[in-house]
């Protein structure tokens, strides 16, 4: 094909369309260049519809994108910006957690000291104790709360001590019809006389009395019945048994020292050569109603009721002396 | 001659002051605790996303396939889209709530609800983004989800659900789609179960449908 004559044709078709002078020109042309008339008629033809094709698709692509552009921009949100939570106090946060483990560095130290300090101050008063005891005075305070209310320092003395009071000789008078409160044991009565076996516990069952404790006093009101003594003798049974500890069994103490905090609660130190220990004593009392009919002929004649006279016995109960012994006085300050 | 009874009460201050420190070691390990445990809670929110805005890039997506979905079913997704933008704004929220949270009070439910929040508005992106992307693909794959979804109740308008009190247990609910899918993977499936297992792998959720970014 004749290149020049494909330029000059394409020259002509920049504006899309081939006029009549165009033509006429055209033709003339591919006349001098040597292309045949018929020729020249193809190759321009050809060339025509191709140029409108290609119009047409640059049309076609166009409409399609101004659509789509218009679709895409209708009510189109902006996307907001992905991010990730950001915080930074992972530097302040360890900063405060090892302050508080420097606080509890010197809190433990000092701890530690304060317990070998303890440590020190329980030996001092443990190899103080003997000598602090034998110190003692009577009406001097023992440690801060109990004051002394008796001290026996002669063996001899002892022994009558404990024959004096380790025997009832408390409760209410004979004859007495009122309720008071009543005169507790005296603690060389509990320590010397503790029974387990004794007329109550053995007739508990039947009298209606709970094991273990001791019945001080009662009177059928208005009639005083029978005396405190009488009771007594009942309880201070066969078996009569010392809560002395076993290892201080025949060995006469060289000081006892009674204390007393209040009525119910005592103090009974035993003081050795070399050692002590200490007896505590608590004691509970309640005042009781029982209907003397549930116990029977036996009991009735044993405290001399008899069946013209009123029901009721009043009585005091003294739960079994709470004791506990200690060998040092560490417990007993609490510590 | 030493007084004992001083020295016991000497004794017996010292133990009061041993107990008042020992107190003060108690508390200040449990500061520590505390302290240890918001430095994991700012690890474990700061693999997490500020805000959700799965719902932002669907909505264009959505519009530009509107003409592929017939008008019924378009109608429905953009229902559950609504859902989706309060569950984002839930969980922006909660998120707040949290950063402000973190520090002070670590023992906090909150950050237990952020993750499960998170857990489920994952969920439900990937569910929307299979009515997004299948409409004019597995249209199988769409229809089941869709189905399921109607199912559930998702679709429902306001008043209906305030009526039948079904959004109580759509968690779960979805999670029985999410069965059916072998389109969607492991990760689904264990996310709404169990919210310690998910703290473990926070680090890795960089998932696809929260930092997507807009094709167009």
């Amino acid at each position: 094909m004749n290149e020049q004559l494909i330029k000059f044709i394409e020259l002509c078709l920049m504006d899309g369309v081939i006029s009549d002078k165009e033509r006429e020109v055209i033709f003339r042309k591919s006349k001098e260049l040597g292309v045949p008339e018929d020729e020249c008629e193809i190759i321009l033809e050809g060339m025509i519809s191709q140029n409108s094709l290609s119009n047409l698709d640059q049309k076609s692509i166009k409409d399609v994108k101004n659509e789509t552009k218009k679709k895409n921009s209708f009510n189109r949100k902006k996307v907001p910006e992905f991010k990730l939570i950001n915080l930074n106090n992972k530097q302040s946060l360890l900063e405060g957690k090892k302050l508080l483990k420097e606080k509890n560095d010197g809190l433990v130290k000092e701890n530690s000291k304060l317990k070998n300090e303890i440590s020190n101050n329980i030996k001092l008063i443990q190899d103080n104790s003997w000598n602090y005891l034998n110190s003692l005075r009577f009406n001097d305070k023992v440690l801060d709360q109990f004051v002394v209310s008796d001290i026996i320092e002669d063996v001899d003395e002892i022994d009558l001590y404990r024959d004096e009071n380790g025997n009832v000789t408390w409760g209410l008078q004979k004859n007495s019809t009122q309720r008071k409160e009543p005169i507790l044991p005296h603690p060389f009565f509990v320590i010397y006389n503790y029974f387990e076996t004794s007329f109550f516990k053995r007739y508990d069952i039947n009298y209606g009395i709970d094991k273990g404790k001791y019945v001080e006093q009662g009177g059928i009101l208005n009639t005083p019945i029978f005396s405190t003594k009488v009771d007594f003798e009942y309880n201070i049974g066969d078996q009569r048994k010392s809560i002395i500890p076993e290892k201080y069994d025949g060995i006469n103490p060289t000081r006892i020292i009674i204390s007393e905090k209040n009525k119910k609660n005592k103090l009974v130190f035993f003081i050795f050569n070399n050692d002590f220990f200490v007896i505590e004593l608590k004691y509970s009392v309640s005042f009781k109603v029982s209907d003397l009919r549930t116990w029977g002929d036996l009991g009735g004649k044993m405290i001399g009721y008899n069946s013209n006279q009123n029901n009721h016995y009043y009585w005091y109960s003294i739960t079994r002396v709470e004791h506990s012994i200690h060998y040092n006085l560490l417990k007993l300050l609490n510590i | 001659m030493i007084n004992i009874v001083e020295l016991s009460n000497e004794i017996l201050q010292k133990r009061k002051k041993i107990e008042t420190n020992e107190k003060k070691i108690k508390h200040n390990n449990n500061s520590i605790k505390l302290k240890l445990k918001s430095i994991n809670l700012e690890k474990v929110l700061n693999s997490l996303p500020s805000r959700g805005i799965g719902s932002t890039i669907s909505y264009n997506k959505l519009n530009d396939k509107y003409d592929v979905y017939d008008t019924f079913q378009f109608n429905k997704i953009i229902r559950y889209v609504v859902f989706i933008e309060n569950l984002e704004n839930e969980y922006s929220d909660l998120v707040k709530k949290s950063i402000n949270e973190y520090i002070y009070n670590p023992d906090s439910m909150l950050f237990g609800t952020l993750i499960k929040k998170y857990n489920f508005l994952s969920l439900n992106y990937q569910l929307l983004n299979i009515l997004v992307d299948e409409v004019d693909g597995d249209k199988l794959m769409f229809n089941k989800v869709f189905n399921e979804l109607e199912d559930q109740g998702m679709f429902l308008t306001k008043v209906e659900v305030f009526n039948m009190e079904t959004f109580k247990s759509i968690n779960d609910s979805l999670s029985k789609v999410v069965d059916l899918l072998d389109y969607v993977n492991d990760n689904i499936t264990n996310l709404s179960v169990d919210v310690s297992i998910t703290n473990d792998r926070l680090d890795d959720i960089n998932s696809t449908l929260w930092s997507i970014k807009d094709k167009d």
